[in-house]
């Protein structure tokens, strides 16, 4: 049983990640936890409000909401639970307590780093990854020729 | 009874109801104030006189009645009684003060004083001591000026109401008025739509109250209308104009090839011409029955388990035959592991006949490049996408794909009815699923379907 954090962007192109973990570990039962990272509020009212606040929440599209699906019966043997979860603030003891909290073993990457800002507080954890000496698994997206469609579902596909 | 007199009546009777509460309550105060007022005056009056009469010093008996009979008006119908109260405490009669019961005395006993009304008589009652004995003074007189100014409150009061009433009514006529205007001005204005000028449309005030959201619903309303109307002649006029051309080229082979005597090579040319223009149109009329027929979602359907990516196997095998030179591929690289996720409700010759008309057409506007039909399963639904890398859909058609008939202005070039799609959504949507078309003129077109998946019965 392996826990690995995937980070995501919430395109579709950033579950892609996902089939390179499961070719890679995929020997063993995957709980796999997706983590987008937004930055903390800096208003008093925001940060009170913060754990009744959904706003964040609206980031997850239901084209992402479907691909997750899609994958997890994809790959239905393998991958116990799949989740979406919210880093909320850019710090290294925040992201180390994240890490314990879901008991994270490896952090996979794209070796290729796309990062698109979902929201407007979203940020790259990329920085935070690098320095929380987690074993970090760059997993190689296969270049795709097409550019349009972003945001459709084709590029959960591989062909 | 219109809102208009509903409104009227309810504003008149509430506002009306609450002055004659107001009037009525004020009418009360003043009274008792007056009453209690009329009391002091004869409490005092029955104190001098009581001191004039039984006090024992002459000096000051005197000086009492001077005081009492310079400065003190009498009042109407104002008597003294003195009642000495014996030793056995029975109190001698007067005629006057009949009215008084027993427990008046008992009262001015314990608590020195007491007062009583009797019709427009009011008795104040004082108890008085002095080294002559104990005396009850009682002093009687009639409320005359207290009367005639509770009269004229009255009166005052009573026109007050009359007029507030009046004003009232009037100012509800002139509010109910201004408060239905916006929606008469909409009945007027509605009224005036017909089938010939459906583009008229309400004016909506600058505001978010109430009524020009009403005007925005009908606006909303007349919208749809329109365009179902438009949609309507479109089809009228396009199926007229695509089930014309066969018929006038069938007409004009047949006349080319009557008017002489031609060779068999011509007539048989001229016979080959018109069974295909023949096709062409029963082809036409087929698929307007198609469309039709899967027009009405109240049609028993004949449903039945169909694995999806069978479905698809079929598909591709009915487009190799049509178009041998398709370069369709199947894409399972999503397929999930439980197989029960892929069954899916429908009736399968539908079902095939819309996506092959969504192959077909993959294939056919991108000159047959390459085109992938994938698959895949979320919780709920079967996803089917379809991606050419054709001429695509300029933006400014979408809107209007579903339209029978309806071709894209970059399609001149190929040869279509328009049909195809607005049969593949009738036929998704009558097995309860969606289509959604993504499109970039000249890059490609990708259609998502999606169809609810089984569920087994628990």
């Amino acid at each position: 049983m392996k826990h690995v954090l995937i980070p995501t962007d919430f395109s579709i192109r950033s579950l892609r990640v996902v089939h390179g973990v499961v070719e890679r570990f995929g020997g063993e039962p995957l709980n796999l936890v997706l983590m987008h990272a937004i930055e903390m509020p800096t208003s008093i009212m925001d940060l009170m409000m913060l754990s009744r606040r959904t706003s964040h929440h609206d980031l997850i599209t239901a084209d992402y909401k479907d691909a997750c699906e899609i994958i997890k019966n994809k790959y239905a043997s393998v991958i116990q639970s799949m989740k979406t979860e919210f880093l909320i603030g850019n710090g290294k003891g925040v992201f180390r307590n994240f890490l314990l909290y879901h008991n994270i073993d490896i952090i996979a990457c794209a070796a290729k780093e796309e990062f698109r800002k979902a929201g407007p507080n979203s940020f790259n954890p990329a920085e935070l990854i690098r320095k929380s000496k987690y074993p970090v698994q760059q997993i190689p997206l296969t270049p795709r020729k097409e550019k349009y469609l972003v945001s459709a579902m084709s590029e959960l596909f591989e062909a | 009874m219109t809102i208009r007199n509903k409104i009227l009546g309810l504003f008149t009777g509430l506002t009306v109801s609450i002055i004659v509460m107001m009037v009525a309550f004020a009418y009360f105060l003043i009274n008792r104030q007056s009453f209690d007022d009329f009391y002091k005056r004869l409490e005092i009056r029955a104190y001098i006189a009581a001191r004039a009469r039984l006090t024992t010093d002459e000096g000051n008996s005197a000086a009492y009645a001077e005081i009492r009979n310079e400065h003190l008006e009498r009042l109407p119908h104002e008597k003294e009684y003195f009642i000495r109260l014996d030793t056995i405490g029975k109190p001698p009669r007067y005629p006057d003060l009949s009215p008084l019961r027993s427990g008046f005395y008992d009262k001015i006993k314990a608590f020195g004083k007491a007062t009583y009304r009797y019709k427009d008589t009011f008795f104040q009652g004082v108890l008085f001591e002095n080294e002559a004995g104990r005396y009850i003074v009682i002093v009687s007189a009639s409320n005359v000026y207290g009367k005639e100014f509770m009269t004229e409150l009255r009166r005052t009061l009573l026109i007050c109401l009359i007029l507030a009433a009046v004003v009232i009514v009037t100012a509800g006529l002139f509010f109910s008025r201004y408060i239905l205007q916006p929606v008469r001005q909409i009945t007027a204005r509605v009224k005036n739509i017909r089938a010939h000028n459906l583009h008229l449309r309400l004016d909506t005030p600058d505001s978010d109250d109430e009524m020009s959201e009403l005007s925005l619903t009908f606006n909303n309303m007349l919208d749809r209308l329109e365009t179902a109307f438009e949609t309507q002649n479109n089809f009228v006029s396009n199926a007229s104009h695509e089930l014309g051309t066969p018929l006038t080229t069938i007409i004009g082979e047949a006349e080319l090839a009557l008017n002489k005597k031609r060779s068999d090579e011509q007539y048989q040319q001229s016979l080959s011409v018109i069974l295909r223009e023949a096709e062409r149109l029963e082809h036409i009329t087929k698929s307007l029955l198609n469309l039709a027929q899967t027009g009405f979602t109240d049609k028993k359907q004949r449903l039945e388990k169909i694995r999806t990516d069978e479905l698809i196997f079929t598909v591709k095998e009915t487009i190799d035959r049509i178009n041998p030179e398709n370069q369709v591929e199947i894409d399972y690289s999503m397929l999930p592991e439980e197989e029960d996720k892929l069954l899916i409700l429908g009736d399968p010759q539908l079902l095939q006949l819309a996506l092959s008309n969504i192959v077909q057409n993959a294939c056919k506007y991108s000159d047959n490049r390459p085109a992938t039909i994938a698959l895949a399963a979320t919780d709920n639904d079967n996803v089917i996408i379809i991606k050419d890398n054709g001429i695509g859909i300029p933006a400014q058609d979408l809107p209007f794909i579903y339209d029978p008939f309806f071709r894209a202005s970059n399609t001149s070039g190929y040869k279509g009815y328009g049909i195809g799609l607005p049969l593949a959504r009738n036929i998704v949507r009558l097995h309860g699923g969606n289509i959604i078309v993504n499109s970039w003129e000249d890059q490609g077109t990708e259609i998502r379907i999606t169809l609810p998946t089984y569920k087994r019965p628990v």
